[in-house]
């Protein structure tokens, strides 16, 4: 097999399997909460920035994930506090909080002496994984893409099997109900406050989570990282439900683990494609954005033309009535 | 025991003082323990604007509401539902759609207490209980424990949300038009288990109806509002002998033309 199509087939993974994590944040504020949290498109760059910044400083890889993790968590109760404090409504509030995140960014970059903080040789959580693998006989290629998949593929993991666990717990039912029914919620006890807290600060960690392994896997962070992952994070979730089946909450999460791998899959054909077009690679975004259209638009076409033949049949199978009537 | 004494409230839509819609006007209410209390008024009669103002989803302008003891106007509408169990017009409001049966129910029972991270939300032996719980309601709802709520007629999802008020029992329980959304034979089904569920836990209950007739049946007591008053009362045998021509005779007298037919006609 020839090196670029190795390439083609195993760049997606490690990509695919960090967007789960991005797509899981994204999941939790707008399916289970009902909110449309747009802090994700300065809070990604703040982290990838931030991330790169601390590695250079000299942190530890897995210092500077945590870190990520707890100020995502922050950034996540803010925006809520925000909209439930100050009656921000919650899409203005995230944009705020968007801001707010994407000036610390430039902040950083700012302190790098204005240029986007790249890791190049500086460690990270894969370092030491490819050392092994390269010790072990293993091509670099090899090494690098195995190192990846096998930390990535491990944190998460560990995040949808606590997730999984998480929302059968009382408080995760009682944040389900929450975005699900705030007057049932409430008539049943549940302060629907602390709920949307919880659960922004949990959706905007795990995003953090995929900020820090996106800029510690392509080994740099800018201040343009977060463009498109709202769309990113929204595909991959009706891409998820659009294909595969997702009637339970335990399914619903692996509908989106698999949407993950699916969009990046088709990312990566559409980028191939580009290379015959010339000047193509400008309209990705185009394409990007087509792709959300379609996921979303597909599944409710195809609902009413199954509804409309129901419909059909049962005119059909209907006896003519009778002429005494 | 709920004591309701002087309450008031008064809505600003739109900061206008012409338009203040004043919604309670003084209202004086005591429910005993035991008491099965239906309310009936015209529409903007205060009615429901009473029932939420106890449920802690208005705050009363003046007056006090107390509960056992326990003066209610220090607590929001979520630490009241420890006390207050409710359930509503819509038959979409009081249960969640997309989860199941089960699901809604250990939500219920659980009700006012602060949801823990360390305890499963399911368990084999809350089925267990549930199972126990509905089988003699004759509902089939025991078959449907895993079934999502959404697919339930509005009668299911009515007598769910009865069950899920009283399932942990509660020291009140307001019934805002329960069945007004049902077919008629739906509607009796629900009122006979809310009869039911009511006078053997012995729950006191206010309940606002659209039917004069169910007002009549139903209940140890009625009331009935105008303008932000209550302007009739009765219980016990005066209340039995009631007719609904009575009541509509005193609506007349109160000047409340405002009746919506169904209030008569149902």
């Amino acid at each position: 097999m020839s090196f670029e199509l190795l390439n083609f087939f195993f760049s997606p993974l490690s990509n695919g399997l960090i967007f789960v994590l991005l797509a899981l944040g994204v999941f939790i504020a707008f399916r289970v909460l009902d909110i449309a949290d747009l802090s994700v498109e300065g809070l990604f760059p703040f982290l990838t920035v931030l991330t790169c910044y601390l590695i250079r400083l000299g942190w530890n890889p897995l210092l500077a994930l945590l870190l990520c993790f707890v100020l995502g968590a922050v950034s996540g109760a803010l925006n809520a506090a925000l909209s439930l404090y100050l009656k921000i409504p919650p899409l203005l509030s995230g944009i705020i909080m968007m801001s707010v995140d994407l000036s610390f960014a430039l902040v950083f970059i700012y302190y790098n002496g204005g240029s986007p903080t790249l890791l190049g040789n500086y460690p990270t959580l894969f370092n030491w994984l490819s050392t092994l693998f390269r010790l072990a006989g293993l091509s670099t290629f090899w090494a690098v893409i195995l190192s990846k998949l096998i930390v990535v593929g491990a944190i998460v993991a560990l995040i949808m099997v606590f997730l999984y666990f998480f929302f059968g717990t009382e408080l995760g039912l009682a944040i389900r109900a929450s975005g699900k029914n705030k007057q049932m919620a409430r008539a049943n006890g549940i302060s629907v406050k602390a709920m949307t807290m919880i659960g922004l600060a949990l959706s905007s960690a795990l995003v953090a989570l995929a900020a820090s392994l996106y800029a510690q896997a392509n080994l740099g962070g800018t201040a343009q990282d977060g463009q498109g992952m709202i769309v990113i994070g929204l595909s991959i979730i009706f891409l998820g439900e659009a294909i595969l089946p997702h009637h339970t909450f335990k399914t619903h999460l692996l509908a989106i683990f698999g949407g993950s791998f699916i969009y990046w899959y088709i990312i990566q054909l559409l980028i191939k494609l580009m290379d015959y077009i010339p000047g193509g690679s400008n309209y990705l975004t185009l394409w990007k954005a087509i792709l959300l259209t379609l996921v979303l638009a597909v599944p409710y076409l195809i609902l009413q033309i199954k509804k409309q033949r129901a419909h059909k049949k049962e005119e059909e199978s209907d006896a003519p009535m009778p002429e005494s009537l | 025991m709920l004591q309701c004494q002087n309450l008031y409230k008064t809505f600003h839509p739109d900061n206008n003082p012409l338009n203040d819609k004043k919604a309670l006007q003084g209202v004086n209410l005591t429910i005993h323990d035991g008491d099965f209390v239906a309310v009936i008024g015209g529409n903007g009669s205060g009615k429901t604007t009473l029932l939420n103002c106890i449920a802690g989803v208005h705050r009363p302008d003046k007056g006090s509401m107390i509960l056992d003891g326990i003066n209610l106007r220090d607590y929001k509408e979520h630490q009241r539902a420890k006390w207050i169990g409710r359930v509503f017009q819509d038959p979409m409001q009081g249960t969640i759609a997309d989860i199941s049966l089960f699901e809604n129910l250990a939500l219920a029972a659980k009700r006012g207490e602060k949801p823990s991270p360390f305890r499963w939300a399911l368990s084999k032996k809350k089925k267990a209980d549930f199972l126990a719980l509905l089988k003699p309601l004759g509902l089939g709802l025991e078959d449907r424990l895993d079934a999502k709520i959404g697919s339930f007629s509005g009668g299911q999802r009515q007598s769910v949300t009865l069950l899920m008020a009283t399932l942990a029992k509660p020291k009140l329980l307001l019934l805002d038009e329960h069945t007004a959304a049902l077919d008629p034979k739906t509607a009796r089904t629900v009122m006979e288990l809310t009869q039911k569920i009511v006078t053997e836990n012995h729950i006191p209950t206010l309940m606002i109806t659209h039917n004069m007739k169910d007002a009549i049946k139903y209940g140890n007591r009625l009331i009935m509002m105008n303008a932000g008053k209550i302007i009739f009362e009765a219980s016990g045998e005066e209340k039995q002998k009631l007719t609904v021509e009575d009541l509509v005779g005193k609506f007349a007298k109160a000047g409340d033309e405002d009746l919506p037919d169904a209030m008569i006609l149902g």
